[in-house]
């Protein structure tokens, strides 16, 4: 068992999307010199069309604090390439708006549903274990959790 | 610019259609439009076919094999796919046709063979590729369209003061014209309770507030309303088709909160497609929503019926619920909306969708709805909006 866990690795689901621990949880976000709007997934060519385009998308960590838009609870299992665990176990999705003025979507932290989430809520990113991939590996993305419970 | 007349339509009666292909569904259709247009398929100048992304090359390609199955005339064929909107494409392109003065007679025509259960990605092994953002949707953030579509939900319910028992109601009302429609799939009248006792599938929406996929049908005979007259003496008119596709900085360019991210700019949960598809509509058409009798709004979900309410300018910002309770969008209400049945009555057979919309305000301006009929419409509409931000709307008028 504890040999297993030495050799276990934390891998990101998609490389440069987010900061990996130890580092302090962001989302990883494109920003355009010219224009400063912020896009993700980040973006090679600024998605502003009235943007002349020609300036530098500067890689930039979102802040990691946000507010719930609006969510669900997902009560059956999404095909894949969700990686259900067996049994499936419910699990909410979030759109949080971050300082930035961007709202992204991912999952919610284990243990919430709408008996204790509210739109509105103040939200943390937190960077969780999403499934275990054949490796072993464990594969890490960007949650939400809420703040203050 | 040569105004445009509906002159023939038909529809597969939809369900789960186990013995037909694609390929027999638009051929059955397209003769049926025909036969009620009072054409013969020598006659069509121009073809339209919605393509059906489940079926491979029959569906790709669907307007090529049927005009295979039908008699090949070496007249043009278009295939066009835009999500649930793709039928509202088709009849764009076919009316800018008639207009242009190109031909007199389009056929337009779209048929669905889908899978069941949740829509899943058309790709597959491409879940570590960050571009393919359809399969990071799935693995990153597990969001089904019915969770996405359940964003509104839980948006309306904070801010608008939506209930449970109004997603219900959404349902409810649908379900008593979808037990009057013979090409409904659904033909069972639900009452709140029966709605509000199926299994809750993403909170907070329940299985009866979802649409199921389907499979089905449709066939649209345009024509020049000079050409209508040869053959009808007061044809029905397709007033305008309005589309709108996602313009920076919508909040939600992926369609309905199937997107990884929003662009930065505006975060109003708002169809801002959506909104503009259907007003382009109302001004092609020289109307507003003042001028409507009735309209089909597509309910994906039931507080998707509820958002188009507003959208489309029936009342204001979060005061869909209160039309929705006081029976104004009813059976015998004023402004009665999805006399068909809807997507609650219906599922969803995604190209020929928005066609089957269009059919059944055609049926109400020729006073043919049987019991579903509403008295005294001339003016109808309708809107729907799909995956990519991909929005139509249109007015069809005695």
């Amino acid at each position: 068992m504890s040999d297993q866990n030495a050799q276990k690795k934390q891998v990101p689901a998609i490389q440069g999307w987010f900061t990996m621990p130890p580092q302090e949880p962001h989302i990883i976000a494109s920003k355009c010199s010219l224009c400063k709007g912020y896009f993700f997934p980040p973006a090679q060519v600024c998605r502003n069309p009235n943007c002349k385009k020609d300036g530098a998308m500067e890689s930039v960590m979102l802040g990691n604090k946000g507010k719930l838009e609006a969510y669900s609870i997902n009560y059956f299992s999404p095909p894949p390439p969700y990686h259900a665990p067996d049994p499936f176990v419910p699990f909410g999705v979030g759109m949080v708006s971050l300082p930035e003025g961007i709202s992204i979507t991912g999952q919610i932290s284990s243990g919430y549903d709408e008996k204790n989430l509210e739109v509105g809520m103040d939200m943390n990113v937190v960077i969780e274990k999403l499934y275990e991939d054949s490796q072993g590996n464990d594969v890490m993305a960007w949650k939400f959790k809420p703040a203050h419970r | 610019m040569n105004e445009v007349a509906i002159l023939g339509v038909a529809m597969h009666p939809w369900g789960k259609i186990k013995d037909k292909s694609v390929p027999e569904l638009n051929l059955e259709v397209a003769q049926k439009a025909l036969k009620d247009a009072g054409l013969e398929w020598k006659d069509i100048q121009f073809v339209v076919a919605g393509s059906d992304p489940w079926s491979g090359v029959d569906g790709l390609l669907a307007g090529c094999r049927l005009s295979q199955k039908i008699g090949n005339n070496g007249i043009p064929v278009v295939n066009v796919y835009n999500a649930c909107a793709t039928g509202g494409y088709a009849l764009k392109t076919a009316q800018a046709y008639i207009n242009s003065g190109f031909c007199d007679y389009v056929l337009v025509v779209a048929a669905s063979i889908s899978p069941s259960g949740f829509f899943g990605v058309t790709t597959v092994g491409r879940e570590d590729d960050p571009n393919d953002l359809d399969s990071q949707r799935f693995r990153i953030l597990g969001l089904t369209n019915p969770t996405g579509f359940a964003f509104m939900a839980t948006y309306r319910m904070h801010h608008y003061g939506m209930t449970e028992n109004d997603l219900a109601l959404v349902k409810v009302k649908n379900s008593k014209f979808g037990a009057l429609n013979p090409l409904a799939r659904f033909k069972k009248p639900f009452t709140v309770e029966d709605v509000l006792k199926s299994p809750m599938v993403t909170y907070p929406l329940r299985l009866y507030e979802l649409c199921a996929t389907s499979d089905g049908a449709a066939a649209i005979v345009l024509s020049s309303m000079k050409a209508a007259k040869k053959h009808t003496r007061k044809p029905v008119r397709l007033a305008s088709v309005g589309i709108a596709t996602p313009k920076y900085p919508d909040p939600r360019s992926g369609g309905y909160g199937l997107d990884i991210a929003s662009d930065s700019g505006d975060l109003e949960f708002a169809n801002g497609m959506g909104v503009r598809a259907a007003y382009n509509a109302y001004e092609e058409a020289g109307i507003g929503p003042e001028d409507l009798d009735l309209a089909e709004v597509y309910d994906l979900s039931s507080a998707f019926e509820l958002g188009w309410y507003e959208e489309i300018g029936l009342c204001k910002r979060g005061e869909a619920e209160k039309l929705l309770r006081e029976g104004v969008t009813g059976m015998g209400g004023r402004m009665p909306v999805n006399t068909s049945g809807g997507c609650a009555s219906f599922g969803e057979a995604i190209p020929a969708q928005a066609m089957a919309q269009v059919c059944e305000l055609t049926w109400q301006m020729r006073g043919a709805s049987g019991a579903r009929q509403v008295e005294g419409v001339k003016v109808g509409f309708s809107v729907n909006a799909g995956k990519q931000g991909n929005c139509s709307a249109t007015v069809v008028k005695k």
